[in-house]
């Protein structure tokens, strides 16, 4: 109890937390009623789980879940594996000022919205004028409807994300990589380690418990596959592929003013989400890891 | 030594304290004018707090203070306005529910196309009645509307809670189509479905502007059905609506097998190059997307705004500019197979309507909306003034600002209150006014087909037209692109019968037999209650 001052910097965090993450949830009982907005939430009708029932039994909760999961597995895929490879090369960048130029250079499209960055998107991938169709005119190709296209669509969303967010994605990485004991190096060096062999047996090794937080992190998206990205991007003839929970929710719930159908399916997402933490936590624990607790 | 820690960390946490109750002392919310608003009769000074969404939004503008001084003028009181401006669509039902959830948010007349919510607010008692005013003040407002239009903003208790915002023409679209190119190319203006087809081929692949290169298309337009309509309507068809049948039954109109045949038909073309592949796209259902596409004088034909043909239409001007020899005709609906041809017409509902709620007095808020409505006050806050801001020479609307002055003075931010669609709508060309008075003919008989509903309660289509029409939408526009057959419009029907298609029928017929028997009691209302009041 040395520190115990110091406790008292916690505390309005843990108020903050409390106030503002916790109590705000007792609204999730919504979930489990007819909600209007007049009648408040003690006055509301109680309807059990028939919004959840209405949810699962929706004729196209099969392909919306599919859709979901498939575009966010290969975004965690993608997200997962490039920016480890990207803070590895930038790692070896021995110029100092073309490695901060670089750096800049890839956090950039971070900070362009979605809404600015599928404006660009739309238009470079016209049908009639767009650049790449422009280039391909070239080589004697028919325009091809990128964004109308079924067989392309679910790409352009993981192209255009792992282009907006890798660059931001290899901080904590390049941070990783700053911490790891120089020794190590030389004495890889003094046994004959070339580049590759240090990046492999020292660097990987030695990021290794951060890349696993941030994979059980993102396991809590998993049914978060980018709604701004998609509803932005997305129209019917892409529906069969691109027509995700946050979107279908957008429409039916939101739109439509069903609040507590939309907090049924907000709330499944959550408990997905924990469920895949709590499961992946364990199993990296039990492999004789460090997990997230 | 020891006290170090403990007054480091107090002092912390005091700043942040500090800082955190910085954030609350902006809590007083100058948009809460609720109790405001009840400056009852009399000669006291007026504030009336009103929701808008149209126009630029600028605070403090010069429309507002011009509004507030012919309201001053009008009324014989102060009268002052506060001006709560709506966010953009996708947030927009949000806020106005959160707006109307607590009586010190709630502004004295709310603007709102939200149908969801509304009979809420009046089981809540939030929103009030305004026969009584409207009999006394409100002259203006029941001689500018139709007795069928106030009818679906008539409660069948007796009352009327809202009050219709905006009623579009009776139809505000056209087929319009290259004149320039018909003639280059020596074709006749077409009048049927089939020469209208033969019309856009010939836009497609004849080389219509003489470049010499194969850019051209028939048609385009933005990723709704109505871009389409001169080939749904040429058979009778609207795929939005509840379609009477000749039998006297009523079902959902994209389950009618003629479109079927209109879906062919459209793949037929997209695959010939005729209709522009961006239509499929959602990236067009932005009119500005159109409106470039149609500024740049590629395409021969479009289902579009009748006020495309007014010479200060931005799309019209960007278009005029581009091509100073391109010019483009309205025409009339081409027939179909059957000889029937229509133009859209509108519902005569109006798409947006005001409430006055339970923070304002009656009597003055609807004083405030009649002198809104008053041609000379409408002309005032939504072009400016004459001589100043724009000039009228044989019957043209000339502005003498531009735009971007337009919309630092505010004009158009109370647009959708009352939006007059007459002459006092200075903006139309005569020729424009004219159009749009022959459209009320040409689109007559697909008013005669389409029901209108008045019930905004229908819990059947409500559970199920979400998953319908992105059904619908999916099928038929995956039809027309040829990523699916012709054959899939019939199991799009089968799929429409197990998406609870029967029930919907059932309940459409309902409730359209409901509102036949309410439609008499509501003219003996309106014989008692507003006819005198003319």
């Amino acid at each position: 109890m040395r520190d115990r001052h110091l406790y008292l910097l916690l505390l309005p965090g843990l108020l903050l937390i409390l106030l503002f993450r916790y109590a705000p949830m007792y609204g999730i009982v919504i979930a489990f009623q007819e909600y209007n907005i007049f009648k408040g939430i003690m006055g509301s009708e109680w309807v059990g789980f028939a919004q959840f029932a209405r949810l699962f039994r929706s004729p196209d909760f099969y392909e919306i879940m599919r859709n979901t999961v498939l575009i966010s597995l290969y975004k965690l895929a993608a997200s997962f594996s490039l920016p480890i490879i990207l803070s590895l090369l930038l790692n070896e960048l021995k110029h100092l000022v073309f490695k901060r130029v670089t750096q800049s250079v890839i956090y950039l499209p971070h900070f362009v919205s979605w809404v600015i960055f599928s404006g660009i998107l739309i238009s470079f991938l016209n049908p009639i004028d767009g650049l790449f169709n422009a280039i391909l005119a070239n080589f004697g190709s028919t325009p091809i409807d990128f964004l109308g296209s079924s067989a392309y669509f679910r790409s352009i969303l993981v192209i255009s994300d792992i282009y907006k967010e890798v660059g931001w994605g290899t901080i904590i990485y390049l941070a990783a990589i700053a911490g790891v004991n120089a020794d190590l190096y030389e004495a890889a060096r003094i046994d004959g380690a070339n580049k590759g062999r240090q990046m492999w047996h020292v660097t990987l090794p030695a990021i290794r418990p951060v890349i696993i937080i941030l994979v059980i992190l993102s396991l809590a998206n998993i049914l978060e596959a980018g709604f701004q990205q998609v509803f932005l991007l997305y129209s019917p003839l892409v529906y069969d592929v691109g027509d995700i929970i946050d979107t279908y929710v957008y429409r039916v719930g939101i739109q439509e003013a069903n609040y507590s159908y939309a907090t049924a399916a907000g709330l499944f997402k959550s408990v997905v989400a924990m469920t895949l933490i709590i499961t992946v936590n364990k199993l990296v624990k039990m492999s004789g890891q460090d997990g997230l607790w | 030594m020891k006290k170090t820690p403990l007054v480091t960390s107090l002092l912390i946490l005091t700043l942040m304290v500090s800082a955190c109750s910085g954030n609350t002392g902006e809590g007083e919310n100058p948009g809460s004018s609720g109790s405001n608003g009840r400056n009852g009769g009399g000669e006291s000074p007026l504030s009336v707090s009103m929701s808008l969404m149209a126009g630029p939004k600028t605070p403090n503008s010069w429309a507002q203070e011009a509004l507030e001084a012919e309201l001053t003028k009008r009324l014989g009181r102060d009268v002052s306005i506060e001006p709560v401006f709506l966010p953009d669509w996708s947030e927009l039902n949000t806020k106005i529910n959160l707006l109307m959830s607590a009586k010190d948010t709630r502004p004295n007349i709310l603007w709102t196309g939200e149908t969801r919510e509304y009979l809420k607010w009046v089981d809540a008692g939030i929103v009030q009645d305004v026969t009584p005013s409207l009999q006394q003040y409100g002259q203006e407002i029941i001689n500018y509307y139709t007795k069928d239009t106030l009818f679906y903003h008539w409660d069948p208790s007796g009352k009327m809670y809202r009050i219709p915002a905006d009623v579009p023409e009776a139809s505000y679209m056209t087929t319009m189509i290259r004149k320039d190119w018909l003639d280059q190319l020596n074709l006749d203006v077409p009048t049927t479905l089939d020469e209208y087809v033969e019309v856009l081929r010939a836009f497609t692949h004849n080389d219509p502007d003489g470049n010499g290169k194969q850019d051209t298309y028939g048609l385009s337009g933005d990723n709704y059905y109505r871009s389409l309509i001169p080939f749904f309507y040429a058979y009778g068809v609207d795929v939005e609506n509840f379609i009477r049948q000749d039998d006297g039954s009523i079902i959902f109109g994209s389950v009618m097998p003629e479109v079927k045949e209109v879906l062919g038909l459209l793949q037929t073309l997209y695959q010939e190059g005729v209709i522009d592949p961006r239509m499929a796209t959602s990236a067009n259902s932005n009119d500005q997307m159109v409106n470039d596409i149609y500024a740049s004088g590629k395409i021969g034909s479009f289902y579009r705004f009748v006020d495309y043909f007014n010479p200060g239409n931005s799309a019209a001007l960007s278009f005029k500019k581009l091509n100073p020899n391109g010019e483009y005709i309205a025409i009339d609906p081409v027939a179909g197979p059957n000889g029937f041809a229509s133009d859209q017409p509108d519902p005569g509902i109006g798409w947006c309507y005001l409430v006055i709620t339970d923070t304002a007095e009656v009597d003055s808020a609807v004083q405030v909306l009649n002198t809104m409505a008053e041609p000379e006050t409408f002309k005032l806050f939504t072009f400016g003034r004459e001589g100043e801001h724009y000039e009228m020479k044989d019957g043209i609307f000339t502005p003498t600002i531009t735009p971007d002055e337009g919309n630092k003075l505010g004009l158009g931010n109370f647009g959708w209150y009352i939006q007059r669609k007459d002459a006092a709508n200075v903006k139309n060309t005569p020729e424009v006014t004219q159009l749009f008075e022959s459209k009320i003919e040409t689109s007559q008989p697909m008013r005669d087909r389409i029901v209108v509903f008045k019930a905004l309660d229908r819990p059947v289509w409500d559970k199920y037209s979400a998953d319908i029409n992105k059904e619908r939408d999916q099928v038929f526009w995956s039809i027309i692109t040829g990523k699916l057959p012709v054959s899939a419009f019939d199991e799009f029907v089968a799929k429409y019968e197990q998406m609870g298609g029967k029930e919907i029928d059932a309940e459409a017929a309902g409730l359209f037999e409901k509102q036949s028997q309410e439609y008499e009691a509501y003219e003996a209302w309106y014989s008692e209650h507003i006819e005198p009041y003319k």
